[in-house]
């Protein structure tokens, strides 16, 4: 979609060459209603597709999202942020999407931030970027105790691929067709998406880079919060980490 | 030097170990259900290193046998790995039928969506019996 562009001033929508299909935006989302609306709006009026992946809220997430002009896809029944991830990529792959951008619909994540991560994909030529919360001067501290998990998995990360990520737990990210390829088969680890898909992207080569995007503080609760969560999500992406290391990377197909 | 029953269950928990990390890499465990055999294998593995401080832990709660201490251990670890497969079992049930729930009322609807396209076809149209060419589309079913 070709967009006027005002003199003197940076373009604020997506540029997409004609005939070409605009990136897609996925979202997935539970119970996201408070959020949604407004993310999924501003993500149109920059000329972006998007995709909404209703995990089974509770709340009116799809009714919210579908006013809003996005396409929602409904799970049956809730299988989780990385299941609702690998819906959306699913369907970027049946639509035939080159660029994908995945995104949080608790309005965490800035809209406009979206353009950023495109904009660097194409200038760079890279598979993924991953938009980090501690490139930007502006954004907001998360609590003590989440900032040293976020900085021990970058350490992790960092210390076995040498990629030199800030946020490797960021969900901010754009991503290749050929990435959105790989992640649908098995070898996508749709428990725990996280610091460990890092490792997957080293092990098969793909080029990754990344930049600064806003970020805000979630309209809804974390689903590390409580005392046990974090204890087990530690453990589990820990272990995660270990077995990207060693899992085969040749999948079956996921459908 | 280790003794011979030591050496054996090292290896047990070894080649367990090893097992259940192949599982996994092959997608065959979920890396979700695998980290308590993970942890029952280390435990196996811990064991010839560690026996004077089971042995002291047996006898602080009035074990007095070793082998009846790692005997009572491995049936509640065996009941506390049956009580997660079985609400995991109950998860994967209730899912199961959400979805066949869904998957009928689906087709329930799309045959409605069906009947009505076809009745609304016929009637837009000039259709005899000897120009008809209609295909009945849920015998494809």
């Amino acid at each position: 979609m070709q967009t006027d562009k005002p003199i003197g001033k940076k373009p604020k929508a997506v540029t997409t060459p004609a005939g070409a299909l605009p990136p897609l935006v996925i979202i997935p989302a539970y119970n996201e209603e408070v959020a949604i609306g407004r993310v999924v709006s501003r993500l149109l009026e920059l000329g972006f597709h998007v995709v909404v992946v209703d995990d089974c809220s509770k709340d009116n997430t799809i009714k919210v999202a579908e006013k809003a002009g996005a396409t929602v896809l409904r799970h049956p029944t809730n299988l989780g942020y990385g299941c609702a991830l690998q819906t959306g990529y699913l369907y970027a792959l049946e639509k035939n999407y080159q660029r994908v951008v995945q995104a949080d619909g608790d309005g965490q994540h800035e809209p406009d931030s979206a353009l950023d991560l495109i904009r660097v994909m194409e200038e760079k030529n890279v598979d993924v970027v991953i938009g980090s919360r501690f490139l930007h001067p502006l954004n907001y501290q998360a609590p003590r105790l989440r900032r040293m998990g976020q900085h021990f998995f970058s350490y992790m990360v960092n210390i076995t691929t040498g990629m030199g990520i800030t946020d490797p737990t960021s969900g901010f990210q754009a991503l290749s067709l050929d990435v959105i390829k790989f992640y649908c088969t098995r070898v996508f680890p749709d428990d725990y998406p996280d610091a460990n898909i890092l490792m997957l992207l080293h092990r098969k080569r793909f080029r990754v880079t990344e930049t600064a995007v806003r970020m805000y503080p979630s309209s809804s609760g974390s689903m590390h919060s409580g005392f046990f969560n974090p204890i087990y999500y530690v453990i589990r992406m820990n272990f995660s980490m270990f077995m990207s290391r060693l899992v085969k990377l040749t999948g079956e197909k996921q459908r | 030097m280790m003794s011979k029953q030591m050496l054996l269950i090292f290896l047990l928990g070894l080649a367990f170990f090893a097992s259940i990390i192949m599982l996994v890499r092959t997608y065959r465990f979920r890396e979700k259900y695998s980290l308590l055999w993970i942890g029952i294998s280390l435990g196996f593995l811990s064991i010839p290193f560690l026996i004077d401080y089971y042995t002291a832990l047996g006898k602080f709660i009035g074990i007095i046998n070793p082998i009846s201490f790692f005997f009572f251990f491995g049936i509640v670890t065996l009941f506390l790995l049956s009580v997660q497969f079985t609400i995991a079992l109950t998860v994967a049930f209730n899912q199961r039928k959400d979805i066949a729930q869904k998957v009928a009322l689906l087709e329930c609807k799309i045959l409605e969506l069906e009947k009505k396209i076809q009745f609304q076809a016929s009637s837009n149209s000039l259709v005899t019996p000897e120009n008809q060419d209609t295909k009945d589309i849920s015998k494809d079913r």
